[in-house]
């Protein structure tokens, strides 16, 4: 459903391509997990996608339509976005929620639009927090909200920065838990970038890992590999298998 | 030793200016006594001996002008040459007595700064370039003058002007400072004792007018820090007191001239019996009025009629000879019965001759914007 | 659900807030029409509001008192609904309506009108270069508003060309604030005392130079620039979530600040152009009114708008009745009576995230 092909970016004209030439594709209800080094163009891949930022060159397709000629509405219709650091301004949860739908009512929102709110809030067992400010909550909280709201969009992929960044492990869980269901339930294809590769194993279908602006090495579970993880990260671990499952040590 | 001879040389300088001082000395002292300014300034001066004197700022001219010879004058500022083509022109189209008297003495001058209210400061190397022996100034300011004084090394002597204008004791004093210092006493006690004489005459004509048939009177108009509006009047304006007239704007405590609210002329307005009008203020109202011609319409005086024109209070500092004439007019608009022997042009010749040796009645009336002169206006057709 | 019965009673009294901020400032207004210079009572102030009264009763209400109340509430929620909506499509707590340096440029334009040209408004028709020419009632304004747009203009031309972000803009505008200021002090450098003196008090914003043609102007403008603030509130709302986030829910992030930020200088040039420079209130009121209510946009949209207009019009109050004859300068006032409001609901409230 998302195909990305040959993608180049810079920052300005005259700075170094962040991007340089990365491809991927990615299928419906699939979850897709980018790898790589800090700096390595995720979070510039995403920028791409979700139509923050233009690429110089290259195709992004969606679902065969291409999703560079698209309006924001259009795109944000389709693919929603879970940042890294949540803001929400001092509004109440249900309006946060809310807003995630500003695409489709634009400047009023309809009984259908606070009804598709109410039902998200009560799948999430978020109603009893409707009336709170967003901006106040915890940070595992802020994330379900944000979820909560990019649900609201009802796109076909959702696409998440760092899910698990700055949450406690009890927190880690319950936001990979929380987006495997939407992908299983809800069909819902999900890109999303992870540092924790035991984590990655767990939570994805299909992996990216990316070098240099480009993504390097693409495939399901077999490609997480110590030579692959080597070559990326330039770090040594090893990889054992501990009840049919591959598990990654650090090498120290 | 090169720093002893630069010892040397600079003690040796020292010896002769101090000689060079001390030989001067008896010349100049010969006569010289200690005068106080009008600002509280000691100043050494030699009555009477004075050939070149230059005035400045707003104001020191004109007060030479009445005591002083102005065939002894060095220079001019441009604001009251009337030849040239730069200058500041803001007060041309009023009367300034002074300048009426004397173009043809002051167009000859070379200049002695800019002058006009654009000059915060004297400009000494214009003053030092016309030669002064002494200077007059009106830059009430202890340190500036002081500066100028030592910059310029002739006496620089400092009057003063007070909210009593032409009545003001710091008006009479000047006058008696520069009859002082140009020997001309008679002159300024004469000066004094006319303003003195003038005043008291009004004062036994309207001491016996009861209170109660006094109407209700507005001053406008009246120049401050430029030319105003209808809106700019004075809560204790000396000419109305003079005159034992009943001002309309009554404990506001506004101090000298000032801008009322708009409301508040409309709300006097409905108890002004008589306006008087500055004449220099016509061209700001004119506008204004044109703006809206139902701006006077609540105005009691604006309807019956009632609205006179005085000839510029302020131009340049107060037009004192005009202040005096003024203050008739305003008792004579007022009081017509008890004034009616007065002659407006008759009285306007005898205070510019007591004041500057000429009748000036004629070249008063003849400026642009005297409007012919004093006397009512035709509120229909006045403003257009 | 009990939530949610909860939200919707936030709602009824957010309504409720608006309804009674209305009230107040309706009642706030009328009261206004009896408290002037002029002696008079309120029933000589009913009757010539009701076409009684004598003829200059009826003039002191219907031609001064009415136009000024209505520049204090027009003028009052224009500057503080462009303050609002320049903090946040400038994600700036600082900004003011005149961060684009409106207020500095109308007084450089007024400064120009009255030193140079000597067109002043007030009381000056001291031309230097001709002496029979009176003063221009609206030369002043027509400069002042001309160079505030040009400046609006220029900073927005350049940030469109090169880069559109908050801080870009932000930094423009004080560099071209500062230029204006600069420009001024070389003018009044050159002044005459008297020109500087009108310059001086022309800066002081002053609601008696209202009348119902200005009044109507400053509306159309207000009026304008708020319909559309309304509008977009649900896009300032997704504003609120960061740059990044509101585009990818489909928000036309430069397009919306473009627009946003030209409505709310215009704004404040026409209220600058005509009243004079009134601070503060563009930075008190959207303040408060988020401390109070939080940041919904649906919200703070209006209630800016009557805070505003409370502040201004209770300053203006103030301005007439401490001056006997001669109002203060109403923008000292709002500074004065804001500021220490202000202060006390920025430390005061709990619950205080410092988010802005």
């Amino acid at each position: 459903m998302l195909k990305v092909e040959n993608l180049c970016f810079s920052y300005g004209s005259r700075a170094e391509a962040v991007l340089n030439g990365a491809s991927m594709e990615l299928k419906q209800g699939e979850i897709g997990i980018l790898l790589g080094k800090n700096g390595s163009g995720k979070t510039t891949l995403f920028k791409n996608i979700l139509g923050i930022e233009k690429p110089q060159s290259g195709n992004i397709f969606f679902e065969g339509e291409d999703l560079l000629k698209m309006n924001r509405r259009q795109r944000a219709r389709r693919i929603a976005y879970v940042p890294q650091h949540i803001h929400f301004g001092d509004l109440t949860v249900f309006d946060s929620v809310l807003m995630g739908r500003v695409s489709y009512f634009g400047m009023k929102a309809s009984r259908e639009d606070y009804e598709a709110v109410e039902r998200i809030l009560a799948d999430m067992q978020l109603l009893d927090f409707a009336n709170r400010s967003a901006e106040a909550l915890s940070g595992g909280e802020k994330q379900k909200i944000a979820i909560a709201r990019a649900m609201a969009q009802e796109p076909k992929l959702m696409v998440f920065d760092e899910p698990t960044g700055n949450l406690d492990i009890a927190n880690e869980q319950l936001i990979i838990e929380e987006a495997k269901k939407l992908a299983r339930e809800k069909n819902i294809s999900i890109l999303s970038s992870l540092h924790d590769f035991n984590q990655a194993l767990y939570f994805g279908d299909r992996f990216f890992f990316m070098k240099d602006g480009a993504v390097k090495y693409a495939g399901g579970k077999e490609i997480v590999t110590e030579e692959v993880i080597r070559d990326v990260f330039d770090a040594p671990v090893q990889i054992r298998q501990i009840d049919g499952q591959k598990v990654i040590l650090n090498v120290f | 030793m090169k720093k002893l001879l630069a010892l040397l040389v600079v003690f040796s300088v020292l010896c002769g200016l101090c000689a060079c001082g001390g030989q001067s000395n008896p010349d100049s002292t010969a006569g010289a006594v200690t005068v106080t300014d009008m600002i509280g300034r000691e100043v050494t001066v030699t009555p009477g001996s004075y050939k070149k004197v230059v005035c400045i700022g707003a104001g020191a001219l004109r007060m030479y002008s009445y005591i002083g010879d102005v065939s002894l004058l060095a220079g001019v500022e441009d604001i009251d040459n009337t030849t040239l083509a730069e200058r500041p022109k803001m007060f041309d189209s009023v009367a300034r007595p002074y300048v009426l008297a004397y173009e043809d003495v002051f167009s000859k001058l070379p200049s002695c700064g800019v002058g006009g209210p654009m000059a915060q400061a004297a400009e000494a190397e214009k003053i030092l370039a016309c030669a002064p022996d002494i200077v007059i100034s009106e830059f009430e300011d202890v340190d500036k003058s002081d500066t100028l004084q030592d910059q310029l090394g002739v006496p620089v002597v400092t009057l003063s002007t007070g909210v009593k204008g032409v009545f003001d004791e710091k008006f009479s004093g000047s006058m008696e400072l520069l009859g002082k210092i140009f020997k001309q006493e008679n002159k300024a006690a004469k000066l004094n004792q006319f303003v003195a004489e003038q005043k008291a005459a009004i004062e036994t004509k309207v001491k016996d007018i009861p209170e109660e048939e006094k109407p209700n009177v507005y001053i406008c108009g009246l120049g401050n820090w430029g030319t105003t509006n209808h809106l700019t009047t004075a809560e204790n304006y000396i000419c109305l007191q003079v005159a034992g007239v009943k001002n309309v704007v009554s404990g506001l405590g506004l101090e000298g001239i000032g801008p009322i609210e708009e409301e508040k002329f409309v709300d006097l307005g409905q108890q002004m019996d008589i306006i008087i009008m500055d004449a220099a203020a016509v061209k700001n109202i004119k506008p204004l009025y044109a703006e809206d011609k139902t701006m006077f319409d609540t105005c009691k005086a604006w309807k019956n009629g009632e609205v006179y024109l005085e000839m510029a209070y302020n131009a340049y500092y107060t037009n004192y000879e005009i202040a005096l004439i003024n203050t008739w007019f305003i008792a004579k608009t007022v009081y017509p019965e008890a004034f009616a022997d007065i002659d407006m042009t008759a009285k306007t010749n005898e205070v510019t001759k007591a004041f500057l040796g000429t009748e000036l009645a004629q070249e008063i009336f003849g400026c642009p914007s005297s409007f012919g002169g004093y006397g009512k206006i035709d509120t229909a057709t006045f403003f257009g | 659900m009990n939530q949610i019965e909860e939200l919707k009673r936030k709602n009824r009294r957010n309504t409720a807030v608006i309804a009674f901020l209305v009230i107040a400032m309706a009642v706030l207004a009328i009261g206004c029409l009896f408290v002037g210079s002029a002696d008079m009572s309120v029933s000589d102030a009913l009757k010539a509001l009701f076409g009684g009264g004598s003829d200059a009763q009826s003039r002191i209400i219907w031609r001064i008192r009415i136009p000024r109340v209505l520049a204090a509430i027009i003028a009052g929620a224009g500057l503080s609904v462009a303050g609002l909506v320049m903090q946040t499509t400038l994600n700036n707590a600082m900004a003011s309506p005149s961060t684009l340096g409106v207020s500095n440029a109308a007084v450089f334009g007024a400064n120009l009108s009255i030193i140079v040209f000597a067109g002043g408004f007030l009381t000056t028709g001291n031309n230097l270069k001709s002496f029979d020419v009176g003063a221009n009632p609206y030369a002043t304004s027509v400069l002042a508003f001309g160079f505030s747009v040009a400046s609006v203009l220029l900073i927005l031309g350049l940030c469109t060309v090169r880069s559109f972000s908050p801080n870009v803009v932000v930094l423009a505008g004080m560099a071209i604030s500062s230029v204006w200021t600069a420009a001024t002090t070389v003018l009044q450098f050159f002044a005459t005392d008297v020109g500087l003196s009108a310059a001086v008090v022309w800066s002081f914003g002053d609601l008696g130079r209202a009348s119902y043609e200005k009044d109507g102007i400053m509306f159309a403008v207000v009026l304008a620039g708020t319909v559309f603030f309304m509008l977009m509130a649900w896009k300032y709302n997704a504003l609120l979530s960061g740059e990044a986030t509101a585009k990818t829910m489909g928000v036309h992030v430069e397009g919306l600040r473009f627009v946003s930020l030209l409505l709310a200088s215009l704004i404040t040039a026409v209220c600058v152009s005509f009243l004079g420079v009134i601070g503060f209130v563009g930075i008190i009121c959207p303040h408060v009114t988020k401390k109070l209510l939080g940041q919904d946009h649906r919200v703070t949209i209006p209630v800016s708008c009557l805070m505003g207009s409370l502040l201004l019009l209770l300053a203006d109050t103030l301005s007439r009745s401490l001056g006997s004859g001669t109002a203060l300068p109403v923008g000292a006032i709002t500074s004065l009576l804001g500021a220490p409001f202000f202060i006390a609901i920025i430390f005061g409230r709990k619950g205080n995230h410092g988010s802005c």
